[in-house]
């Protein structure tokens, strides 16, 4: 469920298809994770988990393992 | 070139060749080493068999000294140069279509139709077209092209002079104090006007750029920053307003001088933030505005007056004149107009019309709406056209709406509603995907698909007079 939510929130931030294979998706490398993506996966973040992401947060947000992570701090659970 | 005319590649040539001009990672690259690699470059094109006769060339580019100065050999050979996002391939692709430019200069790969010619001292690869099209030759006056940013609609290029450069570039300069103690971190992209004016002004002022390979947003942008003691940071909206969920205090940034800001309208509260902390800071913030039609700049706030004039564009830059025009058969409303050495000669939407010369002669019809405070200050109310300005690009409405009507069984109405968000009103003919639409709009417009935001509709409202009623989809 969560997993999912996560998708759909990079998806619908950096452009990426959704075939794309989430743990290839990184900061600066991935084509659409440009400054103007991060601010928006952070927002899409914010809005679907309902936390409010510190600048710290948003700084270490560089691929799905630490969004899970930077999640996980804010309560957020990810069962596979 | 006639020799009276004064290209950036000459203002830069007259600065100490000891001084330095562009520091990247790999190292400093002096004045008189540019300047040296320019001539270089200037005389590789001018070489080619081909190289006697003036062409477009195509310049793809990420900000670096090897594309810095393959820009400036372009301009000291008076090879009219038009820049380009070396990853952008949307627009990229489209450019090419529209113009078939007999050369591109790419810094590594090939290019489908085009062989290889020459290596550039920079590095970069000339590359001819192995089919070129029938064109005539560019207009004399032709420096640069730029592109408008806009990725929908028809190509279309800004075509600009040595003069407009020049002037652009030393009127900056002027209004922001610019010695050869600045160093100015490129947080821009070179192929973007107002990218670019940053790279110009430091070269005219003799100044340094450095080239800082992190993005703003990451801890080590500053780092760098700080390292090379850079006095100035220039950002479009999009970029103050992340920065400030960073908690990014200039306080922290010992030599930080200046803060620009341009490519759209930081709103009010932004400012208002930005005011006291700047001053705090012992630094300046410069509210500015233009478009890539006048070069890149137009006006600015000086920033000792900005407390008192939020919200303002400001005053003309130097050299240059705003004035309002009242608009015929409307109820008082004005259109800001621009008259000044930098308005480019006009647009070019294919390489035949690369062939015409001045057709504004000074005069630029900036689209935008507005009006002037009793102290001289302008202010924008609203645009004359539909357009958009999303993370500092501008987006043509009316093109939006054009190609995804084009593309889907849909009636479309585009409307800005601020803060780098497009709503999208749908009326659907026929069934078809919704993702798809957003995630290839978005993709079209290089802007994220979550600031796009889809409404599906019954029937759009419309006007007695049979046109899509914005004003009641904006209410």
């Amino acid at each position: 469920m969560n997993r999912q939510k996560l998708k759909t929130c990079f998806v619908g931030a950096l452009g990426i298809a959704p075939t794309t294979d989430l743990e290839s998706v990184s900061f600066g490398t991935t084509d659409g994770w440009d400054s103007v993506g991060h601010i928006a996966l952070v927002t899409e973040l914010e809005l679907a988990f309902e936390v409010e992401l510190s600048p710290e947060d948003i700084t270490e947000l560089t691929s799905v393992q630490k969004a899970i992570g930077i999640l996980g701090q804010h309560g957020v659970t990810f069962d596979n | 070139m006639s020799p009276s005319i004064t290209s950036i590649f000459d203002l830069a040539a007259a600065h100490p060749p000891h001084e330095p001009a562009i520091i990247e990672d790999a190292g400093t690259v002096f004045y008189g080493a540019l300047i040296a690699l320019s001539r270089g470059v200037a005389e590789a094109l001018n070489s080619t068999p081909a190289g006697a006769t003036r062409r477009p060339h195509f310049l793809f580019c990420s900000s670096s000294s090897a594309a810095i100065a393959t820009y400036l050999g372009c301009l000291a050979a008076n090879q009219p140069v038009c820049l380009l996002d070396e990853s952008r391939t949307v627009q990229s692709h489209r450019i090419l279509n529209a113009f078939a430019p007999p050369v591109v200069l790419l810094r590594e790969g090939s290019l489908e139709g085009y062989r290889h010619a020459t290596t550039l001292p920079t590095g970069f690869q000339l590359l001819e077209r192995i089919d070129p099209r029938e064109a005539p030759a560019p207009h004399a006056d032709i420096a640069l092209l730029l592109t408008t940013s806009g990725s929908t609609g028809d190509p279309k290029l800004v075509r600009l002079t040595h003069r407009n450069l020049t002037a652009n570039a030393q009127s900056i300069a002027q209004y922001l104090g610019l010695s050869s103690a600045e160093r100015s971190t490129q947080s821009l992209p070179m192929y973007y006007s107002y990218g670019l004016s940053l790279i110009n002004s430091h070269l005219a002022a003799g100044a340094v750029t450095v080239i800082n390979p992190h993005s703003f947003l990451r801890p080590d942008f500053w780092t760098h920053f700080r390292d090379h003691r850079c006095t100035s940071f220039a950002g479009v909206p999009h970029m103050y307003e992340t920065l400030k969920r960073l908690r990014f205090d200039p306080a922290t940034q010992p030599t930080l001088r200046t803060l620009t800001q341009a490519g759209g309208k930081l709103s009010d509260p932004f400012i208002q933030h930005y005011t006291p902390l700047t001053r705090a800071a012992g630094a300046r913030f410069f509210v500015m505005y233009g478009q890539t039609e006048a070069t890149a700049r137009i006006s600015y706030v000086p920033a000792d007056q900005l407390a008192d004039k939020v919200g303002s564009i400001g005053v003309a830059i130097p050299g240059g004149e705003l004035t309002l025009e009242a608009l015929e058969g409307t109820d008082g409303m004005q259109e800001l107009i621009y008259r000044g050495p930098n308005v480019m000669l006009g647009y070019a939407e294919s390489s035949a019309s690369l062939a015409l010369g001045d057709e504004l002669t000074g005069k630029l019809r900036t689209g935008d709406l507005g009006h002037v405070d009793s102290d001289g200050f302008y202010y924008i109310t609203g645009r004359l056209k539909r357009f958009a300005k999303l993370f500092g690009k501008r987006v043509n409405l009316v093109d939006v709406e054009t190609m995804v009507e084009a593309n889907y069984p849909v009636r479309a109405a585009a409307l800005d509603s601020g803060r780098d968000t497009l709503m999208l009103f749908l009326e659907t003919l026929a069934e078809f995907d919704l993702h798809a639409l957003t995630q290839e709009t978005a993709r079209a417009l290089g802007i994220p698909p979550s600031s796009i935001k889809p409404h599906p509709v019954a029937a759009l409202p419309m006007t007695g007079s049979g046109k899509k009623d914005y004003a009641a989809l904006q209410a």
